[in-house]
């Protein structure tokens, strides 16, 4: 284990009986990173991060948190971890200040700066009845519970699931300074641009199973993309039918459209010598590239 | 082991539904002393009247002696009203002891709290525990303020005494209702398994001075252990009263294991 992995997930399964839940989830979380967990509604995305917070047993495989089996760890290790549930639900017979003492003494520390600093952030009014809360509004006690006693590992089951615009700006500035201090984010999503803002790296489930884990700049570079080209005058495609990584090119007129993957460099080069005028790129989005995956998967 | 906020935190989620059961076992207490005087006054006709009511169900409500004041007190509040009472609070704090958080979803955040499963649910146990003391508590001062103003001669030793086996028949009920709920993760099927039981269990108890093969079973049921040991008048029957504490241990001991074990329903 390098010092700085925070999550070792390897083989991590999970049966529900017979019915499967995830199987074979193999990866890991660095200290200081942002780990997207993407899939379809259903995938098992919260099934693997529960293990992880020891909610569910793990039937095979193995999850290390800080280098400790989380199977039979001492709950202390739970200190370190910050834990924003999927579905959340939050006692309703407390204000939202009597929430946050509440699970500040069951960890044992005080976090009176800390939530009242974070509220302020998030526009929350400490003395509303949690019982009387919106959507959103609970969403931001269950964001500023988890981010509180700032911990080293943030264990997030869509996160900004009912947050307005701002306040998912306000969380993209939290989560950045989570991981500026060395915290590991391990974040589930099925909003690929959010997990693309983000998450440095992504790993995409599907019906229990891993599909990828990658680099998202490098799964942005794998995925297949379109080119738009004018020239002056009409151009052969054919040119560039024999680069590295084009799959087809298509004349229109004096425009020719390249459909590639992988490294554009060459592409640029001869687009350069045929004298191209202006080149639009359609970078695909990852929810492009997701569903791709998904699909070649078997789906 | 035991966590102060959420220990706290059990009393305040129960604070309204334990007014309502403390309401109920003071004021069936209050009225039935108050009747008593009467029953007192007319002894040699209740005697008569008692001659005429039929056998099986003098058995039945172990009215033996009906007219005396430990007669009266055993069967109007120790027989069966004040032993439901305190069945009800230990099956309604054990129903919802975990099955509550799993139920409604915050078993989620609480669990990923750094405190352990176990610690979670001897918590709890010690909430239910507190809660059927203080209500035998509030029950051992009514009981002591009407035995002045009635002129009772019942020593106070005994109604500790009968105390302490409603808050054992309590805690017997509630460990099993709490042991449904972890096995379950659903309130509403641990309250009405552990509750169903005990009526099942107080219909045989019943009904066993009457039917002689209930008689024959009549030592394995926790009634007789409890209650049917007759505390108000004979104080407690230690071997009972320890088979009782040592099933009410395995039962909560099972129902640690079963939360241990089990995977928090989502």
């Amino acid at each position: 284990m390098a010092d700085g992995t925070y999550v070792e997930m390897n083989n991590l399964t999970k049966y529900y009986g017979k019915k499967l839940g995830v199987t074979g989830l193999t990866f890991n979380v660095d200290a200081g990173e942002v780990v997207g967990f993407l899939g379809p509604n259903g995938s098992g995305k919260t099934t693997g991060l529960r293990m992880l917070v020891g909610l569910l047993k793990i039937t095979d495989g193995s999850a290390r948190l800080f280098g400790t089996g989380v199977a039979g760890a001492s709950p202390a290790i739970r200190k370190r971890i910050g834990y924003l549930p999927g579905t959340l639900t939050l006692h309703k017979n407390m204000t939202v200040r009597e929430y946050f003492e509440f699970l500040a003494a069951m960890r044992g520390s005080d976090c009176s700066k800390s939530y009242t600093a974070l509220s302020d952030r998030f526009g929350l009014a400490l003395d509303r009845d949690i019982a009387s809360l919106s959507k959103g509004t609970r969403q931001k006690v269950g964001v500023v519970q988890a981010f509180m006693h700032e911990p080293d590992l943030l264990i997030l089951d869509e996160p900004t699931s009912g947050l307005d615009p701002f306040m998912q700006r306000e969380f993209d500035d939290l989560l950045d300074e989570s991981k500026s201090r060395g915290a590991a984010v391990l974040l589930s999503s099925h909003v690929m641009s959010e997990v693309e803002r983000l998450a440095s790296r992504v790993a995409i489930i599907d019906k229990g199973k891993l599909v990828v884990v990658e680099e998202v700049a490098r799964l942005k570079l794998r995925a297949t993309r379109t080119l738009d080209l004018e020239f002056a005058q009409p151009t052969d495609p054919a040119k560039f039918l024999g680069l590295a990584g084009v799959t087809s090119a298509v004349a229109h007129g004096n425009r020719v459209t390249v459909t590639m993957f992988g490294s554009e460099n060459e592409m640029l080069v001869l687009a350069a010598e045929l004298g191209v005028i202006t080149l639009h790129s359609h970078d695909p989005s990852l929810d492009e590239i997701f569903v791709d995956l998904v699909t070649e998967s078997g789906r | 082991m035991i966590l102060a906020p959420l220990f706290r935190k059990a009393w305040r989620d129960h604070r309204r539904g334990f007014i309502g059961w403390l309401a109920g076992v003071v004021g069936i207490t209050i009225m039935q002393l108050a009747v008593y005087p009467s029953i007192r006054d007319s002894r040699a006709s209740w005697g008569e009247a008692m001659k005429q009511f039929p056998e099986a169900l003098q058995k039945m409500f172990r009215m033996a002696d009906y007219t005396s004041e430990i007669g009266y007190l055993s069967t109007e509040l120790f027989a069966i009203t004040l032993p439901l009472l305190f069945i009800g609070v230990g099956a309604s704090w054990g129903a919802r002891a975990t099955a509550e958080d799993e139920e409604t979803g915050t078993a989620d955040i609480l669990l990923s709290l750094p405190i352990s499963r176990r610690s979670v649910i001897l918590t709890r146990m010690a909430a239910m525990l507190s809660a059927l003391t203080a209500l035998a508590t509030a029950l051992f001062v009514t009981l002591i303020i009407g035995a002045t103003f009635l002129d009772l001669s019942i020593a106070v030793m005994r109604y500790i005494d009968a105390g302490i086996v409603l808050i054992l028949v309590g805690m017997v009920f509630g460990s099993i209702s709490m042991l449904f709920g972890t096995i379950t993760g659903h309130k509403g099927a641990a309250l009405g398994y552990s509750v169903g039981l005990a009526i099942a269990l107080f219909v045989l108890y019943s009904l066993a001075p009457l039917v002689s093969a209930f008689d024959t079973i009549l030592k394995f049921n926790p009634l007789q252990w409890t209650i049917g040991s007759q505390p108000l008048a004979l104080g407690i029957d230690v071997p009972y009263t320890l088979l009782a504490l040592g099933v009410t241990a395995v039962v909560m001991a099972g129902a640690t294991l079963m939360f241990e074990r089990r995977d928090i329903v989502a």
